[in-house]
């Protein structure tokens, strides 16, 4: 009798230091984010018609809105955002960036891209000539720029050689913009 | 327990190799430009003031030439386009030469033109020669016709002026103003 009530203090005490080491009161566990450089664009002015005041052959011009998004790397990051031309001004008799009537010809623009909530933002400084070619400067970032979450309300005022050679019609043209971080 | 480390180890390696893959992000967006090119003209008078001068004494008419450069552009198959003078401001002061009031009947300010063809496309058609210019009304200096393209830097056109000199002009000095008119569509 004794013996069994032994054996049972003893199964006793050891189902009770069992049960406490299948778990705890307070469990934690680890939620890991890699936060990376990350970039986007919204462009507000899908399509954008050049126009211009007079009959005194002044140059066509507009302005394209577009907010842009932006996280560069804490140190060492770097941000852009560049422009090109990827179809040139069509039908044939008007203005061409890549082939213009007029060696003078140019389709430029100039850029208001204000800074992110945090780092610096620089525009290009117009006029700045656009091409099919390549792509050219919007705008460049530091490192750890970061937009506020609603991005950043930002511009291209556009302007177009108004050559006289031109033939009248309407053409139209279209721009690939590309925001990069790292 | 095994088999569930070594999964483990498996994903943080996996994350490893793909994170710098994940840094440098880009992304791209499109827009159109359009641009409607219309019928434009416009006139530049390199000759502000033209003074008329004659030669001799024997009452030759007065002469001079007004320089001048267009810039134009016409609608492709219906276009036309011209220039047009008008003298807006009669000779003055009184006692002179006058376009609407000459002192005598046979009096004018007459002209001629010789406008280039445009640089690009089309061809000028000058005015009759001689053209009497009027104050009530605008008189041709060239019209184009559709299609008609000038150079980016214009081209350029000349209106050579003859004013009779009449005896009856008190001597002085007198002024008239002409307004050059360039039109396109």
């Amino acid at each position: 009798m004794r013996k069994t009530i032994l054996l049972a203090a003893v199964l006793m005490l050891v189902a009770s230091v069992a049960h406490g080491q299948l778990g705890t009161t307070a469990p934690t566990a680890t939620v890991a984010v890699n936060v990376n450089a990350e970039a986007a664009l919204t462009i507000q002015t899908t399509a954008l018609t050049l126009s211009q005041s007079g009959t005194n052959f002044t140059d066509y011009s507009g302005t394209t809105n577009f907010t842009y998004f932006i996280r560069t790397t804490k140190s060492g990051g770097t941000g852009s955002i560049v422009l090109q031309v990827t179809s040139d001004f069509s039908p044939a008799g008007g203005p061409s960036v890549g082939t213009p009537p007029t060696a003078s010809d140019h389709l430029y623009y100039s850029c208001t891209v204000p800074n992110p909530s945090n780092g610096t933002a620089t525009p290009c400084t117009g006029p700045v000539n656009s091409s099919t070619g390549s792509q050219t400067n919007v705008a460049g970032f530091n490192a750890d720029s970061r937009s506020p979450k609603a991005g950043v309300a930002s511009s291209v005022t556009w302007g177009l050689s108004n050559d006289p050679l031109y033939q009248t019609g309407s053409y139209t043209a279209t721009i690939t913009y590309t925001i990069s971080a790292s | 327990m095994k088999k569930k480390l070594r999964s483990l180890t498996i994903l943080v390696t996996a994350l490893l190799f793909t994170a710098p893959l994940l840094r440098a992000q880009t992304s791209t967006g499109t827009t159109t430009l359009s641009v409607t090119v219309a019928a434009e003209a416009a006139l530049t008078i390199n000759t502000g003031t033209t003074n008329l001068t004659s030669t001799g004494t024997n009452f030759s008419t007065y002469t001079g030439t007004t320089n001048l450069t267009y810039f134009l552009r016409t609608k492709q198959s219906t276009g036309t386009g011209s220039i047009v003078l008008q003298v807006t401001g009669d000779f003055s002061p009184a006692g002179g030469p006058s376009v609407g009031t000459p002192p005598t009947a046979g009096d004018k300010l007459n002209y001629s033109c010789s406008v280039n063809s445009p640089g690009n496309n089309g061809a000028a058609t000058n005015c009759a020669n001689p053209t009497t210019a009027a104050t009530s009304g605008q008189t041709s200096v060239a019209t184009f016709g559709a299609d008609n393209r000038s150079a980016i830097g214009g081209n350029t056109g000349t209106v050579t002026w003859s004013l009779t000199n009449d005896p009856k002009y008190q001597t002085g000095s007198y002024s008239a103003t002409v307004t050059f008119t360039i039109s396109a569509n």
